[in-house]
């Protein structure tokens, strides 16, 4: 077990500790704590990843610095309405979860990826899919109530951040991918279709909630959906074969 | 005897117009793109070449004979292509809209759409500059150098010389496995053709510019210090893109669109709730 890996695992002690005290309704300073930790854990382990590639780019470690960002939205935000208060830690210890028994941080970075706008690329994508997670778990909170998507002031928030991230994102890849290979799309990279896949989405569920198309009470579903969207697509992008806890355990 | 329907070119428009047709599309072609997932992993030998030889050439021969593996790509385009088409199409009828003052909102609102079409005006150019580029773009790959011999370029008026090399090792201990490796590659080029030369550097991430070419460092050698091999040769790509200042100028007006957007935007909302 690396040194990554324990950190991770510390974060998964963090952030399930966060949880399980929260839904306790244990004192808000001991909730606190746990969460603190687990950022602490999840944050240095992403920032050591990046210390062991840097000026390259770590290769695959956009959903940990996704759990990252969300492990400080869920810190900074504190207690929201129920769901919320369940699912975004439920979400975040997943992520650790998936990481660590999935892991794909074994690759070596690349020659190419020593750019300002690769790292752009990345951080970018990074904010974009914490921020349509965090937009799709608020959205599910309003699914639950029964009520509407006005009456969520952070649901919407969320997603137009998110795609301003994602299209910022997009564009510092297509720029580096110009510079590097004199393409502006490097198609044969599943990653970028992952990418490419989520922009579509949520730029439909914005003109959805724009234009007023369709329903009124399909714009929550269709975010909620689209947060899981975006969820579905990180771990497959980001993980690699399964390594069973007693497997990554015995490995140290 | 059954009345048929005629399609009009005025219900047609309709169709264009519609900006459930734009839902539409973006979901298929998110669709798509998952469906691209499986069937790019693990065959970028397949994908990698449209790089070099061209959309067209690319259809022609390895978009055919996987059909299976490179269906979504056609889809794609398919999609894509009509996704332009009603974007356009929204776009005009929407600022011909803005233009009738009668139906025109007031000012910070007018600004707010003209900002929103904005992005949709740098979104055609993107996809508008990447057809220019797949398609009309020349790409001359896997140009080998040797220092000291000029090597013509077929189909340009190129010729190139390999000046110099600067391979600096990393030392550090941080990267271990780069230890005694080059990551950073410095390449001096001297270019020439019938009306003048010019000398310059390429490295990764920084091509070099000549007449309108552009030349991109693919490989080098030797990449390790103490490497068996240790002939110097580098490998290049050469390109001439029509389509760049297209998708370039997409970005530039989206992102302005973008920000202007970002900034007006909780400043509307602010106001509207005030009002209510």
């Amino acid at each position: 077990m690396t040194n990554g890996h324990i950190l991770l695992l510390c974060s998964i002690a963090g952030f399930g500790s966060g949880l399980i005290l929260e839904q306790m309704n244990q004192k808000q300073s001991l909730v606190l704590a746990a969460k603190a930790a687990g950022f602490a854990a999840c944050s240095a382990g992403f920032l050591l990843r990046y210390y062991h590639a840097f000026p390259m780019l770590p290769m695959y470690i956009a959903l940990h610095g996704t759990t990252c960002i969300l492990g400080g939205i869920w810190l900074w935000k504190g207690p929201g309405n129920d769901t919320e208060r369940f699912l975004l830690p439920a979400v975040i210890l997943l992520l650790c979860t998936v990481q660590f028994l999935f892991p794909k941080d074994f690759y070596l970075p690349f020659r190419r990826s020593a750019t300002l706008w690769a790292h752009a690329f990345l951080l970018a994508s990074m904010a974009a899919r914490a921020m349509f997670i965090v937009s799709g778990i608020e959205a599910a909170g309003v699914i639950r109530a029964g009520n509407s998507l006005q009456d969520s002031r952070w649901a919407y928030t969320y997603a137009i951040y998110g795609f301003s991230w994602l299209t910022i994102s997009i564009f510092c890849g297509e720029i580096w991918s110009l510079t590097g290979w004199g393409t502006p799309v490097i198609w044969h990279d599943p990653g970028i279709t992952c990418l490419m896949a989520m922009w579509f989405y949520w730029v439909a569920v914005l003109h959805m909630h724009y234009t007023g198309t369709w329903a009124a009470r399909l714009q929550p579903i269709s975010m909620a959906a689209g947060g899981l969207l975006v969820i579905v697509l990180s771990c497959v992008s980001d993980t690699g074969p399964f390594r069973g806890f007693l497997q990554q355990v015995a490995g140290s | 005897m059954k009345d048929r329907k005629i399609v009009s070119p005025a219900s047609l428009a309709g169709i264009f117009l519609s900006i459930r047709l734009a839902v539409v599309l973006l979901l298929l072609m998110a669709m798509t793109m998952c469906l691209a997932y499986g069937s790019v992993a693990g065959r970028d030998t397949m994908f990698e070449p449209m790089n070099q030889i061209g959309l067209w050439s690319w259809m022609e021969t390895y978009g055919t004979a996987h059909l299976q593996y490179t269906a979504w790509f056609f889809l794609f385009l398919f999609f894509a292509a009509l996704l332009a088409v009603n974007t356009l199409c929204c776009t005009v009828s929407r600022l011909l809209r803005l233009k009738d003052t009668r139906t025109r909102p007031r000012k910070q609102r007018t600004v707010f759409s003209l900002l929103i079409h904005m992005m949709h005006a740098g979104m055609v150019l993107v996809l508008a500059g990447y057809l220019a580029s797949y398609t009309l773009g020349q790409t001359e790959s896997g140009i080998v150098l040797i220092p000291g011999r000029t090597s013509a370029v077929p189909n340009t008026p190129l010729r190139l010389e390999l000046v110099s090399m600067k391979l600096p090792v990393y030392k550090g201990t941080r990267l271990e496995a780069f230890s005694g490796s080059v990551i950073t590659p410095r390449i001096r080029i001297r270019a020439e053709d019938k009306s003048g030369k010019r000398t310059f550097d390429i490295g990764f991430n920084s091509p070099g510019l000549f007449r309108g070419y552009a030349l991109f460092l693919q490989k080098f050698a030797p990449s390790r210090q103490g490497a068996i091999n240790s002939r110097r040769y580098v490998v290049i790509d050469i390109r001439k893109d029509p389509g760049m200042m297209i998708y370039i100028a997409g970005i530039i007006v989206f992102v302005t669109g973008l920000t202007g957007y970002l900034c007006l935007h909780p400043r509307l909302r602010a106001e509207r709730r005030h009002a209510c």
